[in-house]
């Protein structure tokens, strides 16, 4: 751990994710203490307006600070972008280990199944999902995991197979260890380096999606201050304050790239053929 | 039996003296000319509507929303139909029409020589047909109500027809120029009436020439209808789109010549883009809080006043129309209604509110859920608004956005707490038995007041103007004090079109468009 560490610390990528990571996670920890305003509270007299020294960000069609409500949004967004991924990856990771280690009839009926999953497109699987379990911010992260795991099975299976046919698993194999270990201890660290670097590209698509469900009426409700919503609820404002879906949408794509360069910083820590730490 | 011309009620008068015009053949000529088109309007060409919500089907006895309304006026005709301008009702297929003296039975006569689309003529029988399918509690039409006191409808000869209404009723032309009120084959009728969900039969201005659900109806001039010259468009298309910002960038674009129902977050910017005129016309539309009566915890008085009370009226408009409106009371019936009464709506009172949900059995405040459908987009801001605008009174107000197709299955006239909106009918009596009579189908407050259903059918029955008044005044004062609904304000409507878009006009009723009358000016695209 202290070896990945290093190496993260010596890319530039890496400290420039994780830093952005950082500041995450300041924000989900403080951001909705840091609000100047009432996140909901409106200021009619100063509807629909740029960035001042009042309203550092400007404000929303109410009236609302636009500031404020992005710190509050943040916890909740990015949590929802997280745990949706964290949760669909350990899913999806578990089907594609398992049945790429099982192999023969077993992979096949699991990948065909999984194979028309991943037929339907990731926003209706969820729209689906949500629709049966009815709409609320925890069904549709439950929704957004379930519909991350079938890729994330692909390439969790797909690494599998090219690992199993290495000489120390079936080293492992013929040690008579049992299957459970051999997944979890002999090949998931040799898998799980790309799973890690789709699964931090992902977190921006389960928080796209996240807002995309809350913009139908199927995740977060308003006047909840969730980015995706606050971009929906701007389009209509867009030519009148630009600024309203500017602030939300720059919040999103700093999270996005936090994750997206942590990730390949981190994919590199981990693959033990980059060259780096020996 | 003695008919006499029924002379006694000023918009009796106009209807009739239109219908005389008619009959001596000087109507199509005279036209209901658009205020305002610059030139000689000029035949031809193709117009593109763009709308935000679905038409469901084709079937013009069961619409319910304004882009189905389009499409149901430009391919059927009723009896009769609004003037271009204002509620008094014109000829449409009938030429012109006789009352008795105490305005209980009624013969309507066709003109000569009308037929459907399809071939057939059109006749007394498709008539009788018609309203026999929409009195039918089965086809569960919208305007089973709102076309009159209809006791029986029978066929005199091939032209003409008789209403016997359950007592006398002034204004029945008018009810009978009811978006749901177009006449249909009875041969369809009768034998097959899921055809008309998918195909055209009527005999209006424009003939069905491409029918694709969700995404786009395309009618093209019927060369065989009754007003001779119109109309002047070779073809009309209305297009769907879905998305509100890819409608508007469709009209800047000049992709579509008419965007149909305009929201007010646009109206400041699209009043100063070049190429793109912005119409604005003051009408009794409305959005509501449907406060559902039957299930608490609305079935309380204490409650729904409480939240009347909370309520500040200019900052709903303010906020979620631009101010482009103007306030209201609880009262459906706007300024522009002939028998408005300005009663004066409860003064803000947010203390006085808490005091009364107090009272009500809920001192620590009331939680409840308000759905939202998602078009227009002013439901959910309307429910945003109001949710911060009585939460000091201790409304806990819990938003709910839902699509507008799950609303309507799911929520309209199902839910206890969520935001309509409806168009202004053509006069009180539409408004009332459409929504809030106890037998109106689209009761959906559930409010069942007997004091009310006596004042409305007593007014109904009515002659005179002056009695009318006084009553339909109390039925307001009964709404403003009972508050079935919570009205914050009146809207303008508001639609845009390119410059060279003439003759159309926004007519205050909300649900209807005269594209007959539409022609296209220089500079018009060419569309296929």
């Amino acid at each position: 751990m202290a070896r990945v560490g290093r190496i993260l610390l010596r890319s530039p990528m890496g400290v420039i994710g994780g830093a952005l990571l950082l500041l995450c996670l300041g924000l989900v920890l403080f951001g909705p203490a840091l609000a100047p305003y009432d996140p909901t509270r409106f200021h009619p007299a100063e509807r629909l307006q740029g960035p001042s020294g009042a309203f550092w960000m400007g404000t929303d069609q109410f009236g609302r600070d636009i500031l404020s409500r992005v710190l509050a949004g943040a916890r909740a967004t990015i949590l929802f972008g997280v745990i949706a991924t964290a949760l669909g990856t350990a899913l999806g990771t578990t089907i594609g280990l398992a049945s790429g280690f099982a192999g023969g009839r077993i992979d096949e009926v699991v990948m065909r199944f999984n194979d028309s999953l991943l037929a339907i497109p990731g926003l209706l699987k969820a729209l689906l999902i949500v629709t049966v379990l009815g709409p609320s911010t925890t069904n549709a992260m439950l929704a957004v995991a379930i519909a991350t795991a079938p890729s994330m099975a692909r390439i969790a299976r797909s690494v599998t197979l090219s690992v199993r046919a290495r000489d120390y698993v079936a080293a492992a194999i013929a040690r008579g260890e049992g299957a459970a270990f051999i997944m979890a201890r002999e090949m998931l660290p040799n898998v799980i380096a790309p799973v890690i670097v789709e699964s931090t590209i992902r977190v921006a698509f389960a928080i796209m999606t996240g807002a995309t469900l809350s913009f139908l009426g199927m995740g977060a409700q308003p006047p909840a201050s969730d980015w995706g919503l606050m971009i929906a609820e701007a389009r209509n404002f867009m030519h009148r304050n630009p600024w309203m879906v500017v602030w939300p949408g720059l919040s999103i794509a700093m999270v996005a790239i936090a994750f997206n360069l942590f990730g390949d910083a981190l994919r590199d820590a981990l693959n033990p053929r980059s060259g780096h730490g020996r | 039996m003695s008919q006499t011309r029924f002379g006694r009620r000023d918009v009796l008068k106009g209807g009739a003296a239109l219908g005389a015009l008619a009959a001596t053949g000087q109507f199509a000529a005279r036209g209901a000319h658009a205020q305002g088109a610059a030139g000689t309007p000029r035949r031809g060409g193709t117009l593109r509507v763009s709308v935000s919500q679905r038409v469901n089907h084709l079937n013009p006895l069961t619409h319910i929303n304004n882009p189905e309304y389009m499409i149901g006026e430009m391919m059927y005709a009723g009896l009769t139909r609004l003037a271009a301008t204002g509620m008094a009702p014109e000829p449409d297929l009938a030429e012109r029409w006789e009352a008795t003296p105490d305005a209980t039975q009624w013969t309507f006569t066709l003109r000569e020589g009308l037929t459907f689309h399809h071939g057939p003529a059109v006749t007394a029988k498709d008539v009788v047909a018609t309203f026999r399918a929409i009195l039918d509690p089965a086809t569960a039409s919208p305007g089973r109500r709102n076309v009159g006191p209809i006791k029986s409808v029978t066929d005199i000869d091939a032209r003409r027809v008789r209403f016997e209404l359950d007592g006398s009723f002034a204004d029945f032309p008018v009810n009978l120029a009811y978006s749901n009120a177009r006449i249909a084959p009875a041969a369809i009728l009768e034998r097959d009436v899921k055809a008309l969900d998918t195909a055209g039969y009527g005999a209006g201005p424009f003939k069905l020439a491409r029918y694709e659900p969700g995404r786009m109806v395309r009618v093209e001039r019927f060369e065989g209808y009754y007003n001779r010259g119109r109309p002047y468009l070779d073809a009309v298309e209305q297009v769907l789109y879905p998305d509100l910002a890819a409608e508007t960038a469709a009209i800047v674009n000049a992709e579509t010549d008419i965007l149909l129902l305009g929201q007010p977050s646009d109206f400041p910017r699209l009043s100063r883009t070049q190429g793109v005129v912005a119409m604005r016309t003051p009408s009794g539309r409305f959005h509501n809080l449907v406060l559902r009566m039957d299930t608490p915890p609305f079935n309380d008085i204490r409650v729904r006043r409480a939240l009347q009370m909370a309520l500040d009226r200019q900052a709903c408009l303010d906020l979620v129309f631009e101010g482009l409106g103007r306030v209201a009371t609880a009262s459906p019936i706007s300024p522009e209604d002939r028998f408005h009464e300005a009663v004066p709506a409860p003064r803000r009172d947010v203390a006085g509110a808490r005091r009364l949900l107090a009272e009500a059995g809920h001192p620590q405040g009331l939680k409840i859920a308000l759905a939202c459908a998602n078009r227009p987009p002013t439901r959910t801001a309307l429910g945003v608004a109001i949710k911060e605008l009585v939460r000091p009174a201790g409304f806990d107000i819990d938003v709910q956005t839902i699509p507008y197709d799950t609303y309507i299955a799911n929520i309209w006239r199902k839910g206890n707490f969520y935001v309509g909106t409806f168009n202004m009918q053509a006069h009180e009596d539409a408004m009332y038995t459409l929504l809030f009579t106890s037998d109106a189908p689209w009761n959906d407050a559930q409010w069942n007041n007997r004091r009310f259903d006596e004042l409305i059918y007593g007014a109904r029955r009515t002659l005179d103007n002056n009695r009318r008044k006084e009553m339909y005044a109390e039925a307001q004062r009964l709404m403003v004090s009972e508050v079935p609904y919570l009205i914050p304000f009146y809207e303008d409507l508001l639609s845009f079109r390119r410059p060279y878009v003439q003759g159309y006009n926004l007519h205050p009723r909300g649900g209807v468009f005269m594209l007959e009358n539409v022609w296209l000016a220089e500079g018009a695209p060419r569309r296929g």
